[in-house]
């Protein structure tokens, strides 16, 4: 079975995977919060600039969007929740899903999708321990600030995620092979599912935590060095403009 | 401290002494284990499942503090620095899925190092000649996901080599593997002794490696019930639970999966 390519780093020669952590991390803040705020006009060029973005990362998009499909089960839940809750024109009267609630669903399920993808494109293209030399970086100078804490905390939730994934992913086909397609019931299938998982995810990570303790992990380590190239500076400069474009694209169009 | 050899203290690499280990609910998972291992020695810790073996294994850099009893690296109690016997003992564990936490190959060879705080330049020395050592430089920047069930067991104790441990020790290294797989971690196995490591090989499959122990320990109901030669010990392993392998006319030397 293909493994799980959602939240893993996947080496390759691509100019986001070379760019310096120190302006990745920064710039994949800028690009969250523009997302967000951004008008309808702006997240249409935002979208595209994400698709370049992903197609230059040259990551198995196919195989990344495969392990994102869950995520759409929940983007379209908060979509009827949305158009449930917004008081406005209805759709399907007497149902008080209305026009105006389908509208806003609609959109916040886009920004959402967005962030998804920059997510699997930041842990993509960037080892854990790039990200985590750039929270040193960082955080090193600011005083009282246990830098190397945060970045083990860090660094150990992205190698954690994908664990909770493949936990899922293995429980859910094990009681498929038993016939839990023919519960109809939700919740009693989402309870069957969640104790096996809790099971597996802690076990695993009670072992990783062992592994990793036997190795003398602790939260002071050696950091590869980090060297700014002029290409770099080039690309976060190029970052930069979009999301500058993206953000007065809804007051110009 | 360590054992007396005619009148005189001899210093073992490892000695555990009187080990035990109380679990919380009063049961006794080891009980006055005391054995040692020498520099040099490629030594087999075979047992019935829940013997105790993975529990001892454990115990030996200090992942799990004994109700009693001591274990000493070079004479002295391992809890008196943690850190310095982590890296001189290096553990592989069965579950290589569960070890390897670096994202490609290289990454993580090259944790053990960034977390004993060495020099970059050394970080890189060691993980290169790892690596090679290991046969896994071709694939060194393959995410470890992606990799056969034996080229994952060589790169976890790849992942240990790097921290250039006194001893290594192995945890069921066989276990889940095809044929090939076996043969791989086999030879790697061997080829490591030869190059003067010292292991301790923890495996109820004793028949693909009993041929090239130099010892055997085996282990029963939390106890150590037998230490000795393996050809000295061949007879009796059905009374402690474990199949006694095929000896053909090369005797316990054929005893390998290896030809």
């Amino acid at each position: 079975m293909a493994p799980i390519a959602f939240f893993h780093y996947l080496p390759r020669r691509s100019p986001l995977h070379s760019l310096d952590p120190r302006l990745k991390l920064p710039l994949f803040i800028l690009t969250v919060s523009v997302s967000l705020h951004c008008s309808v006009a702006g997240l249409v060029l935002e979208t595209v600039a994400v698709a370049a973005a992903a197609g230059a990362s040259r990551l198995p998009l196919s195989t990344i969007a495969r392990d994102l499909l869950p995520f759409s089960v929940l983007l379209a839940l908060m979509c009827v929740a949305e158009a449930w809750s917004i008081s406005g024109i209805p759709l399907l009267p007497p149902l008080p899903f209305t026009r105006e609630g389908l509208i806003a669903g609609a959109e916040l399920a886009w920004r959402l999708a967005l962030l998804v993808a920059l997510g699997a494109l930041l842990a993509g293209t960037t080892s854990v321990t790039l990200l985590q030399s750039a929270v040193v970086w960082y955080l090193r100078p600011v005083l009282g600030l246990a830098a190397g804490r945060i970045a083990t905390m860090m660094g150990l939730t992205i190698t954690l995620i994908p664990l909770v994934f493949e936990s899922y992913r293995q429980v859910s086909e094990a009681q498929a092979s038993r016939g839990s397609g023919t519960i109809r019931n939700p919740l009693r299938r989402i309870t069957l599912l969640a104790r096996p998982l809790l099971i597996a995810t802690f076990s695993k990570a009670d072992t990783i935590a062992s592994a990793m303790e036997s190795r003398c992990y602790t939260d002071s380590r050696s950091y590869p060095t980090l060297r700014v190239a002029r290409f770099d500076v080039l690309l976060a400069g190029a970052i930069l403009l979009v999301q500058g474009a993206v953000l007065l694209a809804g007051r110009l169009l | 401290m360590g054992s007396a050899v005619n009148g005189r203290s001899r210093v073992h690499l490892l000695e555990v002494r009187s080990l035990t280990h109380r679990f919380t609910d009063g049961a006794l998972g080891l009980d006055e284990v005391s054995f040692a291992v020498d520099s040099g020695e490629l030594i087999l810790l075979a047992g019935r499942n829940g013997s105790g073996k993975t529990l001892l294994m454990k115990h030996l850099n200090g992942l799990l503090v004994p109700s009693s009893g001591d274990v000493l690296l070079e004479g002295r109690p391992i809890r008196e620095d943690l850190a310095e016997a982590r890296r001189r003992i290096g553990l592989v564990f069965q579950d290589a899925d569960s070890q390897i936490v670096g994202q490609t190959v290289r990454d993580d060879v090259a944790f053990g190092p960034r977390n004993l705080r060495l020099e970059p330049a050394e970080i890189e020395r060691r993980t290169n000649e790892v690596l090679r050592t290991v046969g896994l430089e071709a694939i060194a920047d393959r995410p470890p996901q992606l990799l056969s069930g034996g080229e994952k067991r060589r790169l976890s104790i790849a992942g240990v080599l790097a921290m250039e441990p006194d001893l290594v020790i192995l945890d069921e290294p066989f276990s889940g593997l095809d044929y090939p797989g076996v043969l791989q971690v086999l030879e790697e196995i061997v080829r490591l002794h030869d190059a003067g490591q010292t292991l301790l090989v923890i495996t109820h499959e004793i028949e693909k490696i009993l041929g090239h122990a130099t010892r055997l320990l085996v282990m029963e109901s939390g106890q150590l019930s037998a230490d000795g030669e393996p050809c000295a010990l061949l007879d009796c392993l059905e009374s402690h639970g474990i199949r006694r392998p095929f000896v053909d006319g090369r005797g316990v030397a054929g005893v390998t999966w290896l030809r």
